[in-house]
């Protein structure tokens, strides 16, 4: 029965070139559109490597101080001091691990009297090494006790061990940075700017510079961030108690300066630390959401609104197949499942179509899909999006629930209707 | 003839209605992107008050105490800041530079800013955008002197205790800079120090989507021994900025770094980044115009789907009636005249939906949920907008019915009349 639906669809297709060139085309640039939206959401918050831990992750970005008890009176808001980032959260006994990083910078590379080239730079702690998962081509980063000691050790990407000493095989050579020499202690390989908490070009220790000398508002503020590393996601409302603990005995310390800090919602989820845009203000969440939500609704309702009334012009020439069908003893349910299962074969093959658009879009417009906070900072580095984030299961079954939605409302009211009609009048039309 | 079409509409009200449905819908969310756009294009065509062509921003910075090169304090004569002054003497003497401005949170297209208050007379204190630069600062973004004297006239008013302010800066008291030259204020933090308006510029805006009447400035004079007495970690958030000669090479920025440690490391002050400021332009309006271009798509796509919508449904209706048209065609009328008759079809039914579009587009233009901010909402925005919905919606369905009319005329009368 449904090899005979099959052949009926397909000879639907033929018969009628322009209403199946219409519905494919509407529904594949539909699809298109949603998917790429569906694509750049699952990229930024799945799990990729390095970046595989994201889903037990939490991320204090930016956080904010204020006097005398009232935040609205003025504030200094943005990272935060190595002072705080160690006494609020280095400290937390719950998570498997916490890194302290600074913000990401452009240094300048050179080997010993070579030539200069601006990198991407990271100062961090050894956790960092733990929570992401590098693939390292050679050596081993820095550890705790190069970390302590403010060991100048560098870890660099394979494009910058490339450019600046001609091979990847450089551990042990020397490494000048913004005047510095550091050595190199490993090589791993190029890192997508996707993963925009790990992606740099060189990772140093941050006590080899002045990085956390850099501080304001009473050593409360300064350039850094953390990321805390949960041993799993349940653990997040624990580390979340722990975290506000923290900061009260932390505030009980300011309290001499009439000072106190808040994090504004933080620490954050991969999903809201992405949308984390100002320093000052929480993202509206809601807001965001919903967002995605109208935009999704009318991706889908415009087309289907479109299809729906040529699917209905169409239908009204199967009226008598209808009729006789019907005559026949074929019930409502029947009826109104061909016509729908009919109707999916057009709109899966708009759907394949419109899967295929949106990989190119992926690479087309790349810059704007994949724009976030750092794009404009960064140096090199690319948004690259790896065969795996494609070929992901999860995507395929969203693009077809997308088809399937679309297909109900496309073909719904006009197999409802057609289903429903009287049998004499449609017999003799 | 209206009437006679109305009533055919009325006739293929099924078939219609679901394209009454689709246009209404989509008038209502093409108005509410193409009045955003509408907004930005204004905002974005208004005199910027500044010019970017040909210039660099520099960040220079201290070297590492890890760095060889580091001179330790013991051994060093100058301060800080004065290696910082002699690099960008040394900068000034380039053969490409035409001007080197210093100053602090006050470049185009700049994330951070300062403000402060300042109060003349007895009256409440104003608060501004406070802009703190070197004189040739004005020179480098060629900021306009309204008496039209250009730049460097604003350069040699810049002195101690003087002020150059926008010609909006005190709009309530002296719309667009009328008697404001010459007056006094005096800085909330040190009520001694009295400060004169030398000169006004024409009105500088903050970014290139941000309205003339969003924010005015003053700028004072940043001095040598301002600068002098800054700490590095200051200094290395300055900003130093350079036009060059309207000739120089592209490369130039390239060249600079590349001379940069043997030319301009001047003590432990070295030139950490150049930027040309159109990277720095883009890089700080990256958001604002990957907004442009995501709704700039789905302007795209709502109107491919009209035009689709629309294909589809005369596609139809023509072969249905085209007994109908063949018996018009054999009665004289002409094949443009039939196709006009089908096309003021479509017009008409993109008018019956876009009436109550345009009902909808008040209300929520009146209830405030547009969140556009950078320009009033009234009369002379909806207008425009509403139209320029209306003329893209009545684009597709013209190029929409014309394909189907075509082929509708191509058939000989007497074959129409046969089918009837």
């Amino acid at each position: 029965m449904y090899r005979q639906y099959f052949q009926q669809a397909l000879y639907m297709l033929r018969e009628n070139k322009l209403f199946s060139f219409i519905s494919i085309f509407g529904t594949a640039l539909a699809i298109a559109m949603i998917m790429a939206i569906v694509i750049t959401q699952r990229v930024q918050t799945e799990n990729y490597a390095p970046e595989s831990n994201r889903d037990r992750t939490l991320y204090v970005k930016w956080m904010s101080t204020y006097w005398n008890n009232d935040p609205t009176a003025g504030s200094s808001n943005g990272p935060m001091s190595l002072r705080t980032a160690k006494e609020c959260f280095k400290s937390l006994t719950t998570p498997e691990t916490v890194c302290i990083l600074s913000l990401i910078n452009s240094y300048l590379a050179s080997a010993v009297e070579g030539e200069q080239m601006t990198v991407d730079l990271q100062q961090t702690d050894e956790a960092f090494w733990q929570i992401f998962s590098f693939s390292f081509l050679n050596g081993k980063p820095y550890d705790k006790a190069d970390c302590d000691a403010g060991i100048t050790k560098a870890v660099i990407t394979e494009t910058v061990a490339r450019k600046l000493f001609k091979t990847t095989d450089v551990t042990g050579r020397t490494i000048r940075l913004d005047y510095a020499d550091y050595t190199v202690v490993a090589v791993v390989k190029d890192v997508s700017k996707l993963a925009s908490t790990a992606y740099a070009q060189v990772w140093i220790p941050y006590t080899t510079t002045k990085v956390t000398d850099r501080t304001w508002a009473n050593d409360v503020m300064g350039m850094m961030r953390a990321v805390i590393l949960a041993r799993s996601q349940s653990d997040f409302p624990l580390i979340r108690k722990e975290v506000e603990q923290l900061r009260l005995k932390y505030n009980d310390l300011l309290a001499v300066n009439g000072q106190a800090v808040q994090y504004l919602d933080q620490p954050d989820m991969q999903f809201v630390y992405n949308n984390r845009k100002w320093a000052d203000v929480a993202p509206d969440m809601k807001r965001i959401v919903m967002q995605y939500i109208v935009v999704i609704a009318l991706l889908l309702l415009v087309p289907a609104i479109n299809l729906s009334g040529m699917t209905l012009s169409r239908m009204r020439k199967r009226f008598p197949e209808i009729g006789v069908r019907k005559a026949f003893g074929a019930n409502q349910g029947e009826l109104v499942g061909q016509i729908l299962l009919e109707n999916l074969i057009l709109t899966l093959i708009g759907g394949v179509i419109g899967l295929a658009l949106s990989y190119g879009a992926t690479f087309v417009l790349n810059d704007l899909l994949f724009a976030n906070a750092f794009s404009s900072t960064t140096v090199g580095g690319q948004n690259t999006v790896s065969a795996a984030m494609l070929l992901d299961p999860a995507l395929f079954l969203s693009a077809f629930l997308f088809c399937f939605v679309l297909n109900l409302l496309s073909a719904g009211i006009p197999a409802w209707r057609a289903a429903r009609m009287n049998i004499v009048p449609a017999l003799n039309s | 003839m209206i009437k006679q079409i109305l009533k055919q509409i009325w006739n293929e009200r099924r078939s219609n209605a679901w394209l009454w449905a689709e246009l209404l819908l989509v008038s209502i969310v093409l108005w509410v992107i193409v009045d955003w756009g509408y907004v930005m294009l204004r905002i974005y065509l208004q005199p910027h008050g500044f010019n970017i062509e040909n210039t660099y921003q520099l960040y220079f910075d201290e070297l590492n105490l890890k760095s060889s090169n580091y001179v330790p304090a013991d051994r060093k004569t100058t301060t800080f800041g004065e290696d910082f002054l002699a690099t960008t003497e040394r900068l000034r003497h380039h053969p490409d530079v035409e001007f080197v401005g210093i100053a602090q949170f006050s470049s185009p297209y700049n994330g951070s800013n300062s403000s402060h208050n300042v109060t003349h007379d007895t009256l409440p204190p104003i608060n501004r955008l406070f802009r703190w630069c070197t004189p040739d600062f004005f020179n480098v973004f060629q900021y306009e002197n309204v008496d039209g004297s250009g730049s460097q006239s604003l350069a040699d008013a810049l002195k101690a205790n003087t002020l150059i302010v926008g010609s909006n800066f005190w709009q309530e008291y002296y719309p667009d800079g009328k008697g404001l030259k010459g007056l006094s204020f005096y800085s909330n933090d040190d009520s001694t120090a009295v400060y004169t308006i030398s000169a006004i510029t024409k009105p500088v805006r903050y970014s290139d989507f941000r309205p003339i009447t969003d924010r005015s400035y003053f700028a004072s004079l940043l001095e040598e021994k301002d600068i002098i007495e800054m700490p590095s970690s200051t200094l290395s958030s300055v900003e130093v900025c350079i036009r060059v000669h309207s000739s120089t090479s592209p490369d130039f920025a390239e060249q600079l770094m590349k001379d940069s440690p043997r030319l301009y490391n001047v003590g432990n002050c070295y030139i950490q980044r150049i930027r040309s400021f159109e990277d720095v332009r883009s890089a700080y309006q990256l958001d604002e115009m990957n907004e442009l271009k995501t709704r700039g798509y789905i302007v795209f796509f709502l109107l491919v789907n009209i035009f689709l919508g629309i294909i589809g449904t005369f596609w139809f209706r023509t072969r249905q009636r085209q007994g109908e048209l063949g018996l018009r065609l054999a009665l004289g009328s002409t094949a443009d005249g039939l196709k006009r008759l089908l096309i003021n079809e479509g017009v008409l039914l993109l008018t019956l939906a876009f009436i109550p579009a345009v009902i909808i587009c008040i209300n929520i233009g009146y209830a405030d949920l547009m969140q556009v901010w950078q320009m009033e909402w009234g009369i002379a925005r909806f207008v425009p907008g509403i139209l320029i919905t209306f003329v893209l919606m009545a684009l597709m369905i013209v190029a929409g019915i014309w394909i189907p009319a075509q082929r509708a005329m191509k058939i000989q009368p007497a074959e129409a009349l046969h089918e009837e």
